[in-house]
């Protein structure tokens, strides 16, 4: 999971509990608002019953009821009761039912809120009083109570929490995008390592830099020393495969010298055979060195193919099989191949010498363009080799055969695939054309 | 025309209702001569579900009789008569049908 989405989960979950949290604590306090307007009104109604108390004939009547209809009307939502000596005097909404008021005594005066059921077992709001009447009433004391459906104050709330749904699902959804932008905000410098990391792999760029925020700067030191470290590596690698070329050029000339005396001491089969084994020994060498160098290769080597085929074909035209042939170069100047110029070097002197050994006449060096990959091909004009068994001599990996051509070939196709690319052969009619087939590289030669 | 001239009663005087009449019903009720009311309003809403805007109870050749308007859910207005005793509903008539 992603830091960011990581990062939007929890901002969200948060703010989706502390709206849910706020949204409670209002609907408690609406309620409780509510409840406080209801016990004032209860009041109010108390008071108008107490003022409309009178004596009847039959016990204590009111002579003015409270004007709300609700008392009227049966089961109407408000009620009021008087509890005095004679028995009860209820309103018309009561009906056929009473208030069951709970049997605590309270001094003159005092008022008790009570939470009872009323009628069809609703549940009520009732506010109680007691109070002692003066002689002209009976000089009794009587308990007064006004009652009220609390559906309708439950009501209210549910009604309110309605209203409030809306606009907290809205303020929910406006804090998360605003957490949302903050976090692409934040983390952008993020991205900027990932688009820099890649910049060096693709070799435009040296070093991370030291200009990254103060949490990213530690992992653009690591890079970079790790960077450094790697180059020092590199290096060290470099300098001990041309140590050990070096090394090996002396013993090489003595063992070819010794082959040389031999033969002009009569002995030509023996110098044959030895300088067959040195020159395998030096493939050998020459291989092992390759393999050290492409494993050694920097991601932003850059080679110019059109100098280095301009040296090597300088090179081949004043060798035994190459100054009879027709070299056509047709690569032109300034065109970059991702490479190391060491090993492009390797790489199209091993297959210009195999085309040198089997062209007829010419051989052909060129370079095309297409769908991103620079292909570089050398064609000669020779017997070609049959299409079921280039593979095989690609593939052979190190085994010279006895002309050498598999070992050529395999040096070419390895430090092509050490570059991302690869190797192909294909019919050159008559002939055989190997093009190495390279990642595009736009540039100069460093 | 009883219905009628009830109405126009209703209409002339709101404190039309003999007012102890809940007395009598809550006396009928503990002499389990009469249902609750809440039963009454079920058997109501069960015949013609609305709202029971007034009723009244009446005693009719030794019957309890509740007589209630109510303003059905087609806005029609009802006057049903239920037997108090056993919530059986006896008559319901529009207003003014008759």
């Amino acid at each position: 999971m992603s830091l960011r989405l990581r990062l939007a989960l929890a901002g969200a979950l948060a703010i989706v509990a502390a709206l849910g949290l706020t949204a409670f604590g209002l609907s408690q306090l609406f309620g409780a608002h509510v409840e406080r307007r209801a016990v004032a009104e209860m009041q109010v109604q108390l008071d108008q019953v107490l003022a409309g108390l009178e004596r009847g004939s039959d016990g204590l009547t009111l002579a003015r009821a409270p004007a709300d209809p609700r008392f009227d009307k049966p089961y109407g939502g408000l009620y009021w009761q008087i509890e005095g000596p004679d028995g009860l005097t209820r309103s018309r909404s009561l009906w056929d039912s009473a208030l069951d008021l709970p049997d605590d005594t309270l001094g003159d005066g005092g008022v008790h809120v009570h939470r009872l059921t009323g009628p069809e077992d609703a549940p009520l709001l009732v506010m109680e009083r007691s109070v002692t009447l003066p002689q002209r009433l009976g000089g009794a004391a009587v308990r007064v109570a006004v009652g009220m459906a609390a559906a309708e104050l439950e009501e209210a709330r549910r009604a309110f929490m309605a209203d409030l749904a809306p606009y907290m699902g809205l303020l929910a959804l406006g804090l998360i995008a605003a957490g949302w932008v903050q976090l692409s905000v934040g983390l952008h410098p993020l991205r900027g390592v990932g688009a820099r990391v890649a910049a060096l792999r693709a070799g435009r760029g040296e070093r991370m830099g030291r200009e990254w925020p103060a949490e990213v700067l530690p992992v653009a030191n690591e890079i970079d020393a790790l960077l450094a470290a790697r180059e020092a590596e590199t290096d060290r690698a470099r300098g001990r495969a041309a140590d050990l070329a070096h090394g090996l050029k002396t013993p090489f000339q003595a063992l070819m010298g010794e082959a040389a005396r031999l033969r002009l001491a009569g002995e030509a089969a023996r110098a044959n055979a030895i300088e067959d084994t040195a020159r395998a020994m030096r493939r050998t060498v020459d291989r092992e060195l390759a393999r050290a160098r492409t494993a050694a290769r920097t991601a932003d080597a850059v080679a110019d193919a059109a100098q280095v085929v301009e040296r090597l074909v300088a090179v081949l035209r004043r060798t035994p099989d190459g100054e009879t042939l027709d070299w056509r170069i047709e690569i032109p100047p300034g065109t970059c191949v991702g490479l190391d110029e060491a090993d492009l070097s390797e790489a199209l002197g091993a297959l210009a010498e195999n085309a040198a050994r089997h062209a007829r006449s010419r051989v052909i060096l060129s370079v095309t363009e297409q769908d991103g990959q620079t292909l570089l091909s050398v064609s000669d004009n020779g017997t070609g080799i049959p299409s079921d068994r280039r593979a095989e001599l690609i593939a052979r990996h190190g085994r010279a055969d006895e002309s050498g051509m598999g070992l050529g070939l395999s040096i070419a196709a390895e430090i092509a695939e050490a570059a991302g690319g690869r190797l192909s052969l294909s019919d050159a009619t008559p002939g055989l054309t190997a093009t190495l087939v390279l990642p595009a590289r736009n540039g100069s030669p460093a | 025309m009883k219905h009628l001239a009830l109405i126009l009663a209703l209409l002339a005087s709101p404190a039309w209702a003999d007012r102890a009449d809940h007395d009598r019903a809550r006396r009928a009720l503990e002499a389990g001569e009469i249902l609750p009311l809440s039963e009454i309003l079920q058997a109501a809403e069960a015949a013609r579900p609305g709202r029971v805007i007034e009723l009244e109870l009446e005693r009719d050749d030794g019957r309890w009789i509740y007589e209630l308007e109510l303003v059905a859910r087609d806005g029609q207005l009802y006057e049903m008569e239920i037997d108090a005793a056993t919530g059986t509903v006896l008559e319901i008539e529009r207003e003014g049908d008759d």
